[in-house]
């Protein structure tokens, strides 16, 4: 699971569940790799992404150091910058761990770089 | 009905099901070959991933019920997770776009076929496009069906033991659709010794979808009727209704939502 799909993922679904994004990470395995790096792409990206819940969940894999707590001005042509948010985006994959719900504390788990966030008959 | 008749053959056909679906339907592929360049597409039911592969330009995460079908799209290096379509982990109002390609048909029920629809709707922006395909019970309209077998002899659909379930005919591959609830039949190929002719009868409510012998195994699926993909959309509000279309034995609906 890279952090821009985690960026995306909400546990509201569960019946009375009002608080469910962003998800906390507990991450048992992680991985690193080099994904090319386009920067428009980047660029455009980052009015989708939600810069706070990934600055956290960067964090919680031990991946956070580097970034700035909000997207700086004209970050469409920080190449630095969106080289970081590049890294964070795409590069970081938690291949074993759960996506734990911030209301409830249920754990969704993630096995093989993929989170399973399937309900149980009592969360419809 | 889907747990036995849909989720649980997925599982076990993964593989082999991965391995016909290869070529993508045309309508979708322009669809997806068309959208802006840093824009954010969902695949509802996304299968294998055929379509997370087309324009790189686009951010695309995929999600499916199968986890054996998600791991063939994560071994081919996509983003995706499992969930129930009915239940998209997603946030109101996130993705530019979404398509969800011969998904929705297998929904057993109207309102669990509004709800899938209901659910794509949502998670769309506002002035977002979803592309939505389900099998046409209707296969012969433009002559390109490369579904019916001409030569395929029609027998009459078999019935069902459970009566319950009586109402569901058991399709025969190949010929027109006599009914718009059946079970399709699918014979997994990597067992040689499986199969035969005589289609085994899908058992009663409760039990799995196969017995421990079979090979072949049965999905359910409601294949829809000209203009009944469109109906189902309208009874969302908000939801216009861009373009309805016949193609290659599917109807396809593309809604976007508006702003």
């Amino acid at each position: 699971m890279k952090l821009f799909t985690h960026n995306l993922l909400t546990s509201s679904i569960i019946k009375g569940v009002t608080k469910g994004y962003p998800l906390k990470i507990v991450s048992r395995k992680v991985e690193i790799s080099e994904k090319e790096f386009n920067p428009e792409l980047i660029a455009r990206l980052l009015s989708r992404v939600e810069w706070s819940a990934l600055c956290e969940a960067a964090e919680s894999v031990g991946h956070g150091g580097d970034l700035p707590t909000s997207v700086p001005e004209n970050a469409e042509k920080d190449e630095e910058f969106l080289r970081k948010a590049h890294h964070v985006l795409m590069e970081i994959e938690v291949v074993d761990g759960d996506l734990v719900c911030p209301e409830t504390g249920r754990q969704f788990p993630i096995q093989n770089g993929i989170p399973n966030m399937l309900l149980n008959e009592g969360e419809v | 009905m889907e747990e036995f008749h849909v989720h649980q053959v997925y599982e076990k056909i993964a593989e082999h099901f991965s391995n016909t679906r290869h070529t993508a339907w045309p309508a979708v592929r322009r669809f997806v070959e068309a959208l802006s360049p840093g824009s954010l597409l969902i695949d509802v039911g996304c299968g294998n991933g055929k379509y997370l592969g087309i324009n790189s330009t686009v951010l695309k995460v995929g999600c499916d019920r199968s986890m054996n079908l998600c791991s063939i799209c994560q071994s081919r290096g996509h983003n995706v997770f499992v969930c129930d379509c009915l239940f998209i982990p997603l946030r109101d109002d996130t993705c530019d776009f979404a398509i969800s390609i011969a998904v929705i048909h297998h929904m057993s029920t109207e309102e669990r076929r509004l709800q899938a629809v209901k659910e794509i709707f949502r998670v769309l922006r506002p002035g977002g496009q979803a592309l939505i395909t389900v099998w046409a019970f209707e296969q012969e309209r433009d002559r390109k069906s490369t579904y019916i077998n001409r030569k395929t002899e029609q027998t009459a659909p078999s019935s069902q033991p459970d009566e319950s379930i009586s109402h569901i005919g058991i399709h025969q591959n190949r010929t027109p659709f006599q009914q718009q609830d059946v079970f399709v039949p699918w014979k997994d190929q990597r067992n040689p010794s499986g199969g035969g002719t005589a289609a085994a009868p899908p058992p009663s409510e409760g039990a799995t979808a196969t017995a421990p012998t079979s090979q072949e195994y049965f999905r359910f699926y409601h294949v829809f009727k000209e203009g009944e993909l469109e109906l189902v959309c309208q009874q969302i509000c908000n939801l216009i209704v861009v373009q309805s279309f016949y193609e290659e034995g599917n109807w396809c609906v593309l809604l976007e939502k508006q702003s």
